[in-house]
Parts: structure tokens; sequence; C-alpha cells
């Protein structure tokens, strides 16, 4: 695959909301993309590529890597009823503790600053595991549930493209 | 409905204030004894926070001086009176914070909050006194990252 190039105007920093992850609050043949996100203040995929260091007799370093293992977390996630995602993983991971259900999750990374403006780069993992880490809070305050995501299953690359409030990706 | 408007309504429902004779004023306070003022500072910005999607969230607070004119008479009787009415203001606007039943002003109700501050006799003259209180809201506004369409 050709590089990409990013649809920003050059000498600026691009802003944090164009990327954003998204749960897939549909089915896998109909899926429906709900962003994931909303009150959070700072979240970030951490990527884990194993790399592991080692010196040989001589004095050579070599270095391994492995495909990375992505987990984002996202704090403090306050409850809304609006919030289509979180009202799924609520009911997945408080209602009926359906970790089977919780670790076969499809979800949707969007870089809508990658790629031409209105196709622009995507990657779909359909068997990511989500976690729920507390649920609650301080008094007077609101009840958060914060949520661990790993991106695992099968990644695929593409395109997405959004319309009258609509997410679509298309594989490569 | 501005949140002045509101402020000024729910502070006409106060018990305490039954007995003032007309409407609040904003930014005047009659020479009637029993009338009231409402004195709005303004809008500070206390602090901005953005979401990952790019929604912004604001930490806002008003402060409000709620001006109360009364009877003067020198004697502790009339005094007493008038400092009771105060404190019972301002009883009465924390019990209606406390338990959420003050009205909304922004747009998240949790963590919204209504608290007083000292009142004081602020001068008397002509055979009344007014009285001062300070109203400080604070308040959430959101502003959704409308511009974005990816914001599903």
């Amino acid at each position: 695959m050709a590089d990409l190039t990013f649809n920003t105007p050059a000498g600026q920093t691009i802003a944090r909301e164009l990327l954003i992850a998204y749960l897939n609050t549909g089915t896998s043949s109909a899926p429906t993309w709900k962003a994931i996100g909303r009150r959070v203040s700072d979240s970030s995929a951490e990527y884990d590529f194993g790399k592991e260091t080692a010196q040989d007799v001589l004095g050579n370093t070599f270095t391994t890597m492995k495909r990375p293992t992505i987990t984002q977390t996202f704090d403090p996630a306050p409850l809304d009823a609006g919030d289509n995602a979180l009202v799924k993983l609520w009911n997945l991971a408080i209602k009926d503790q359906d970790f089977n259900a919780l670790s076969n999750q499809d979800c949707l990374i969007v870089h809508t600053y990658a790629g031409t403006t209105g196709s622009v780069f995507a990657e779909r993992y359909d068997g990511c595991a989500i976690s729920i880490t507390s649920l609650g809070g301080e008094g007077g305050g609101t009840i958060g549930m914060p949520i661990e995501v790993t991106y695992g299953g099968t990644r695929t690359t593409g395109t997405a493209s959004v319309a009258d409030g609509v997410v679509t990706f298309t594989a490569d | 409905m501005s949140r002045l408007e509101k402020m000024k309504a729910w502070l006409q429902t106060a018990p305490a204030l039954s007995d003032t004779d007309t409407d609040i004023m904003v930014d005047y306070t009659d020479d009637v004894p029993g009338s009231a003022g409402l004195f709005p500072s303004g809008t500070q910005e206390v602090s901005r926070t953005r979401d990952v999607l790019g929604n912004v969230r604001l930490v806002c607070r008003d402060t409000f001086a709620v001006y109360l004119r009364w009877p003067y008479f020198p004697d502790s009787e009339t005094l007493q009176t008038s400092e009771e009415v105060l404190e019972q203001l301002a009883d009465w606007i924390r019990e209606q914070s406390a338990a959420r039943t003050a009205p909304v002003f922004g747009d998240d109700p949790i963590p919204e909050s209504i608290t007083v501050g000292q009142g004081r006799l602020w001068g008397a003259e002509d055979g009344s006194s007014v009285y001062s209180i300070t109203v400080t809201l604070t308040y959430i506004q959101i502003h959704e990252g409308g511009y974005n369409p990816w914001l599903i």
C-alpha cells in the first residue's frame, strides 16, 4: 500500500478529535458506529510492539519486535443515556457480566486526518476486548464507568466516509 | 429564559422574600422599604476542557448581589428581624441547591451549585436600611463539536 498523506494544512498541528474510536452498536454485517470518548479529556492508544533487545558476546545489539498490542483507556467515561456505546457496554458488563461478548467487540479507528477528505484511513478490529475497570464516583458527582479497550481479532484496513450522520467503513 | 431572568424568578419564590412588595428589580433597588434588587456581575469562565471528540465543557461562574431594603428603626428587635430574614434567605438558597430543587442554569445539572456569600447591612438612612447578600452560581456549559461530522 502506498504511503498516505495527511489532509490537514502543512505547518499546523492536528486536532485530537480527528482521531476517533468507534464501537459497533449494530451487527457485524450491518454495523452502526458510535464514537467513544465523550467527556473523556485524555485518551491515547498505547502501542506495545513487544520490543526485546539483546546483546551478543561480541557486543552487537539485536532488537526484535512483534505486531503491536494496542490498548486504549477511556477514563472516566461518565454514563449518559444518550451515549449508545456506553449503554451497550453497561448492559454487557454490569447487567449481564457477559465476558465472552465483551472480549469480542467490533471497533473501528478512523484517522480522519489521513487520506483524502471524504475517504480517510480506517482500521477495523473485530475481536476487541473491552473491560470495565470500575463503576461509581464521588458523592455529589457523576457515575463514571472507565473502560479499557484492547484492539484485537482480525485487523482490516480500509477507508471510512461519513454522510448524513452515518459512518461507513469500506475494506481495502 | 436568560440566567438572569431565571435567577430573578427563582429568588422571587423564596419564602424569606414573600414580604417583598414589588418584583425584584435588576441593577436597581427602589427607595421604598420592601423592595429588592438583583445586581449581576457577569460570567467568569473558571475552566475549559475539551474531550477527545472535540466537545468543549466550560465551568462558568455567575455572581449576583441581592440588595434588600427594609424599614430601619434602630431598635434591637427590628435589626434582629432583618438579619434573620437574611439568614432565612441564605438557608433557603443552600437547601434548594443541596436538594437539587433549584432551577438548572447550565447544560449538566449534576455538578451545578449555588452558594451564598456573606450577608450584611449595607447602609441605613431615612428610615430604611439596605442589606446585601452574594449569590454565586456555578454551572456547566457544553459546546458540542457540531462542526465535526464524524461525531456520531
